[in-house]
């Protein structure tokens, strides 16, 4: 047994290795198996009603003319109140807006509060925002069952809303406002299409 | 005595203008960073086999629209389409997020569509929002019948 304690001593010093290289191997799976969070990931997704607001947005249109649906469109808009500001009639595109008063009952208390707070302080009360952007915009797709009369309009309305302490902006998903602008564009197609 | 004084403060003030007009601004924020230009174009073009620009441009605005962008401008003539989307929650926590879709001749046969986008003043450069959008934009154009990739 000569030499024994450098024996040991190897022996030793080689387990410490063996169990330092396997507690490395583990800490690196971990590692491996950390999820990665991209921020951008959920960028230019569409929303999850996006198939259900799609369905209410596009209707088919059966029109000799694409030009006489595209100012049928427009009129309604028009009927409806917006300001036609962007167009592209060759691409059958057109956008239109309005801004209405947003009253909001219940940020009123907090509004007097800080005015009465302001007045007593010596200082002018504030003035806030109270309105809304409501923005419509169309497009016109021939319908993809290739017929030429055929065509497919989608509608889509957004609203950007300032209140006090509240600002928002949101595609409107009410079903009820789709199926006005599309029983309304029936009528105009009629008008257009019988001269009317 | 006068005209030293003179003479000092327009010194002063000619040295001061030409300082604060040498203010640095960055070349990367005019021209972009030229080394990922070709990397980036890559990530933000496809190609389409299909002749009809019209077509791809009215699919583009309704998969934006399916995106919920708001349309600022839509040109056939240059087959450009830009569009924003604001998203604001309460006071000071919101986003912006802004495209522009150019669709250009390539060949006889196809089309180039490219998008670029910018996120909160910076411009986008991850490769998985321009997958997502080109994966919407394949759908509108399967569904009308002109894909093709």
């Amino acid at each position: 047994m000569k030499y024994w304690h450098v024996k040991t001593g190897f022996m030793l010093m080689l387990l410490v290795s063996f169990y330092s290289v396997s507690l490395n191997a583990e800490t690196n799976i971990e590692a491996k198996e950390e999820v990665i969070v991209n921020p951008f990931e959920k960028l230019l997704l569409p929303s999850a009603n996006a198939e259900k607001l799609r369905r209410i947005q596009i209707k088919r249109i059966t029109s000799a003319d694409e030009n006489k649906l595209y100012m049928a469109c427009i009129a309604v808009l028009q009927d409806m109140g917006f300001n036609i500001d962007k167009r592209d009639q060759l691409l059958g595109f057109a956008r239109g807006a309005k801004n209405r008063k947003a009253e909001a009952p219940a940020q009123e208390l907090t509004i007097n509060i800080l005015n009465l707070m302001a007045i007593l302080s010596g200082n002018q009360p504030a003035s806030y925002e109270k309105d809304q952007t409501i923005t419509a915009m169309f497009v016109i797709t021939p319908a993809y069952t290739g017929r030429r009369n055929e065509f497919e309009v989608r509608i889509t309305f957004h609203r950007f809303l300032r209140q006090p302490f509240r600002i928002q902006a949101e595609v409107l998903d009410n079903p009820e406002l789709y199926k006005s602008f599309f029983s309304l564009l029936d009528k105009a197609i009629f008008l257009k299409e019988h001269k009317l | 005595m006068n005209n030293t004084i003179i003479k000092a403060f327009t010194l002063v003030t000619g040295l001061v203008f030409f300082l604060t007009g040498c203010s640095a601004i960055p070349d990367d924020a005019v021209l972009g960073n030229a080394a990922q230009q070709l990397k980036l174009r890559s990530i933000q073009s496809r190609v389409y086999e299909t002749t009809d620009k019209s077509s791809v441009l009215r699919n583009v605005i309704s998969t934006l629209q399916d995106l919920d962008f708001l349309i600022e401008s839509a040109d056939l003539g240059t087959g450009t389409v830009s569009a924003r989307k604001f998203a604001m929650k309460g006071i000071g926590n919101y986003s912006n997020l802004k495209i522009t879709i150019s669709v250009q001749p390539k060949s006889a046969r196809t089309m180039t569509v490219r998008a670029n986008a910018e996120f909160n003043n910076k411009l986008l450069e991850d490769p998985v929002p321009y997958q997502n959008f080109f994966t919407a934009l394949n759908k509108s154009l399967f569904l009308s019948g002109k894909l093709v990739e």
